[in-house]
């Protein structure tokens, strides 16, 4: 499979489902409680927003740089 | 009998999933509509639906099709198609799944059958968007570089799924030969009919006045065409169908493992598919093209947080309970969990004096809770409610996400003993009184 730009779509629900994959087992095995949850939420919500934001600047970087675009 | 069962087809325009009941319909005369709702039922009910589903799929063929998917996966007819093979592994793999669900007959694996279900939906959905867009189009692009001689292969390239390891390079790289010679394609319009094309003229008037439809490749200019033709191939990516299927390895071997070595809780199966799902779409960002695994995803998010919750409470002791204590040795030691109902603690009657403190810790899902204590005694509240009202003396709040965290002294003042009441509620009333 030959690499492509980003695909920022992709990028954001495959990081999103990662996340709450990734928070489950601490809700599961109350590790971490609903209190915990409160936290851990809002800040994947934020990094992940700010991930696709970035992602997508940077695309927008590159289709206006002819170079980038081709590489 | 036999062959009747041989004239079986799936039907092309009478589809939901891949046209399995539709043919059948027409064959037995019967409204599709009604076998649709029996298979459905079959589904629901120990997965027998899903298993005779996946297996029609698998041994009969479309309308137009001489083969069936197995047969193409085999390459038992004329020719091999590679694009079969994936199909073929993932039905076969839910009739595995299913049929062992069905020995099994436990509740895990219907879960697992409804995650098949899921999966063979979301894959279905894929090839029907690929197939009539990715067919019409196809087929004139593929005539077009037939004819100009740059692509010998190129009759295999089937119009459907994760071709592009056969399929990439007929339908991808011809475009750069064919496109620096625009001149050639007036010259190879006049032999069109020659190399038996029937279509011939009304291909030249076609291509004359509209130029796009054979493609992005030819008339865009010489430098363009390697660009635009690029995405075409990705649209057939392999990466989602294997997402798919190594989701479901991972699932099936974790269900194997629930059954012979250590369980697993129920949740583990969706946070698993997720997480494979989620690993899929991010090589998506950067490799093939997986988009619609978002849609497995979003079906699956919202089943790992129910069954997550579900799994927490015992429901088989759900309902209306009440408890009155008239001594501190009557009191539970430990956290009570409650799935839902009402639950009434009546400590009215507790006898305590000054230097005696006790504990109640609850932990109920859904219900009213109800916590009567005796009439001097202090209390120290801490509780959380996910969503609903609470009173306690008199402090009322209603909406999401309740805390309280407070001390209330009896109406002598400090004295009359001390109880502590942690109260976890996750959908409900709280109501503390004296």
């Amino acid at each position: 499979m030959k690499r492509h730009d980003t695909d920022v779509v992709s990028l954001v629900f495959g990081l999103l489902f990662l996340g709450v994959t990734a928070m489950w087992p601490f809700v599961q095995y109350d590790i971490m409680g609903l209190a915990g949850l409160e936290t851990a939420v809002p800040v994947l919500l934020v990094s992940i927003g700010l991930a696709g934001l970035l992602a997508s600047l940077n695309k927008l970087r590159g289709d206006r740089d002819p170079e980038d675009a081709d590489a | 009998m036999s062959d009747e069962f041989r004239a079986l087809r799936r039907s092309r325009s009478d589809r939901v999933v891949a046209g399995v009941l539709g043919g059948l319909g027409r064959r037995l005369d019967i409204d599709p509509v009604v076998l649709r709702i029996v298979t459905v039922v079959l589904a629901i009910f120990g997965g027998v639906g899903v298993l005779l589903y996946a297996a029609a799929w698998l041994l009969v063929p479309a309308e137009d099709e001489d083969g069936s998917v197995l047969d193409h996966a085999l390459g038992r007819n004329e020719e091999h198609r590679s694009g079969a093979v994936p199909l073929a592994i993932v039905l076969a793999v839910v009739s595995v799944i299913s049929a062992s669900g069905i020995i099994a007959g436990s509740w895990d694996s219907g879960v697992l059958i409804l995650l098949a279900g899921i999966g063979l939906v979301a894959l279905m959905r894929r090839r029907d968007d690929a197939t009539p867009s990715a067919e019409p189009a196809a087929q004139p692009e593929q005539a077009w570089f037939d004819h100009l001689g740059t692509a010998g292969p190129g009759p295999v390239s089937p119009p459907t799924t994760s071709a592009p390891t056969t399929g990439a390079p007929p339908g991808g790289e011809p475009a750069d030969p064919s496109a620096p010679e625009p001149s050639a394609s007036g010259h190879t319009l006049a032999d069109i009919p020659a190399t038996g094309w029937p279509e011939g003229p009304d291909w030249g008037a076609a291509r004359a006045p509209a130029p796009e439809p054979p493609g992005p490749a030819g008339p865009t200019g010489p430098s363009a065409p390697s660009e635009p033709s690029a995405p075409r191939p990705k649209q057939r990516s392999v990466l989602g169908p294997i997402t798919v299927c190594l989701a479901l390895l991972a699932v099936g071997l974790l269900a194997v493992n629930d059954v012979y070595w250590a369980p697993v809780p129920i949740p583990m199966y969706f946070a698993v598919a997720l997480g494979v799902v989620a690993l899929g779409l991010l090589v998506g960002a950067w490799f093939g093209r997986s988009r619609w695994l978002i849609v497995l995803g979003i079906l699956l998010t919202p089943a790992l947080v129910v069954t997550t919750w579900a799994d927490e409470w015992d429901f088989s002791e759900a309902g209306n309970v009440s408890y009155r204590y008239t001594s501190i040795d009557q009191m539970p030691r430990s956290r009570v969990a409650h799935s839902a109902g009402d639950i009434t603690y009546d400590l009215s009657a507790l006898a305590m004096t000054d230097a005696d403190a006790v504990s109640l810790d609850l932990d109920v899902g859904a219900g009213n809770v109800t916590v009567t204590v005796p009439p001097t005694a202090d209390v120290t509240v801490n509780a959380s409610i996910g969503g609903g009202n609470y009173t306690i003396f008199g402090d009322e709040f209603s909406g999401l996400g309740g805390e309280v965290s407070d001390e209330y002294l009896g109406p002598d003042g400090r004295g009359g003993g001390e109880i502590v009441l942690n109260v976890d509620l996750g959908m409900g009333d709280l109501e503390v009184t004296r």
